[in-house]
């Protein structure tokens, strides 16, 4: 299970990658145009709702266990949410991805709002963007006032962590896009408009968000699994070695007995 | 000489990457070409098929939606779904067509959403071909 891990493990790392660079520059033509100085403050994907009473968390587990903490990681990082909007006062509404998750939910008869199987390595952009125009049409409508997806953060190839991530309303860290470009007074020609482009590329901003989110969590579970197995693995080695060290003494130990058995016997035909 | 970095993405790859000389993509309503040295823009993309020539080459892609942005000579086309002219089958995809519009014939209700979808896919198709057949 190991192996099987660590080969799916690499295949997701490979998908993760093609995705990164795709992902960056979705992110990069959004701040470029919000910098050239379209009127973002009218777009209702960064309306914030001043009094936002319902909010929505997408949480992604895996369907399967055999991976160490990493879902009860996701849940816990889920619930702590969950119990701190209750604290305030707010509606937490579940949308909760993954087998495990479900389980759990159900088990401590905590409502979800939504359910669903993680599509693990059958995952396309296409259920990205289904969830995406789901989630982004809940918003719209002024069903539910905020959405955070609950995932497993890559950091770096070797360490996940459970993050939380607000998806609507759209936050954009400004110093962090001054930063990256100084010279962002930069002139663009729009075609068509720079208002159209905008409208376009949000819903695609969102989709390749929670797609991302699904690679990483993925990732992360392989990792997991990876480990725990390898764990797993070298534990049994050594629980193999000390038994067979048992197993060997008590053989010896018997023969020894019986040898002198025979001898003391023989000895006292004599 | 003077070239282009041109990229090639879509959601699950990187299509192209590399120099090239001239690029057309097809924009919202109409094809549109870059050369070197272009004014920084960001354009929606449509339908239709992307040529990179270099030199004597010519490439040819299928792109699907996305944008184009061109700034300091790197074009980057981020493509909803796009594919090679090498990964297009001719013959299927006139099958799907024929197999399409005969469906649309029986489904005769006319700008029903069910008839709007299956213009959408024929619009598809027909481009796929278009670029299957160069």
């Amino acid at each position: 299970m190991e192996m099987v891990s660590t080969a799916k493990m690499k295949k997701m790392q490979g998908r993760l990658e093609m995705t990164k660079p795709y992902e960056t520059k979705v992110n990069e033509i959004l701040s470029n145009l919000v910098n050239t100085g379209v009127a973002i403050s009218d777009d209702p994907h960064f309306r914030e709702v001043p009094d936002a009473r319902r909010v929505l968390i997408l949480q992604i587990a895996g369907n399967r266990g055999l991976c160490g903490s990493f879902n009860t990681n996701v849940i816990e990082n889920t619930l702590a949410l969950g119990n701190k909007l209750r604290e305030e006062d707010r509606e937490a509404l579940y949308y909760v991805v993954g087998k495990k998750g479900t389980s759990f939910f159900r088990f401590m008869q905590i409502p979800m709002y939504k359910s669903m199987l993680n599509p693990e390595d059958k995952l396309t952009f296409e259920d990205a963007a289904r969830i995406g125009t789901e989630l982004r049409n809940l918003f719209i409508s002024g069903e539910v006032h905020e959405v955070y997806i609950s995932y497993t953060k890559v950091k770096s190839s070797s360490t996940q962590k459970p993050a939380m991530l607000k998806l609507l309303p759209i936050l954009l860290e400004e110093e962090e896009i001054k930063d990256l470009y100084p010279g962002a007074q930069l002139e663009y020609y729009f075609e068509p408009d720079p208002r159209r482009i905008f409208s376009y590329i949000i819903p695609l901003y969102l989709k390749v968000r929670i797609y991302t989110c699904f690679l990483e969590s993925s990732f992360s579970e392989q990792f997991a699994r990876r480990v725990a197995m390898k764990n797993a693995t070298d534990a049994s080695t050594e629980m193999i070695r000390d038994l067979t060290i048992s197993y060997n003494r008590a053989r010896q130990a018997k023969i020894t007995k019986e040898i002198s058995e025979i001898v003391g016997g023989a000895a006292a035909l004599k | 000489m003077k070239k282009l970095t041109c990229s090639i993405l879509t959601p699950d790859r990187y299509l192209f990457e590399g120099e090239i000389q001239f690029a057309v993509v097809q924009a919202y309503n109409g094809e549109m070409g870059f050369l070197v040295d272009h004014a920084p823009l960001i354009s929606e993309l449509g339908i239709g098929e992307i040529r990179l020539r270099d030199q004597k080459t010519t490439e040819y892609f299928i792109v699907e939606g996305g944008v184009v942005e061109i700034r300091g000579n790197k074009l980057i086309i981020l493509a909803e779904r796009a594919a090679k002219k090498s990964e297009l089958d001719k013959k299927d995809l006139e099958e799907k067509l024929k197999t399409l519009l005969d469906q649309k014939q029986r489904e005769i209700k006319a700008f029903s959403s069910e008839w709007v979808k299956l213009q959408d896919e024929e619009r598809r198709l027909k481009a796929r071909i278009k670029v299957a057949s160069r």
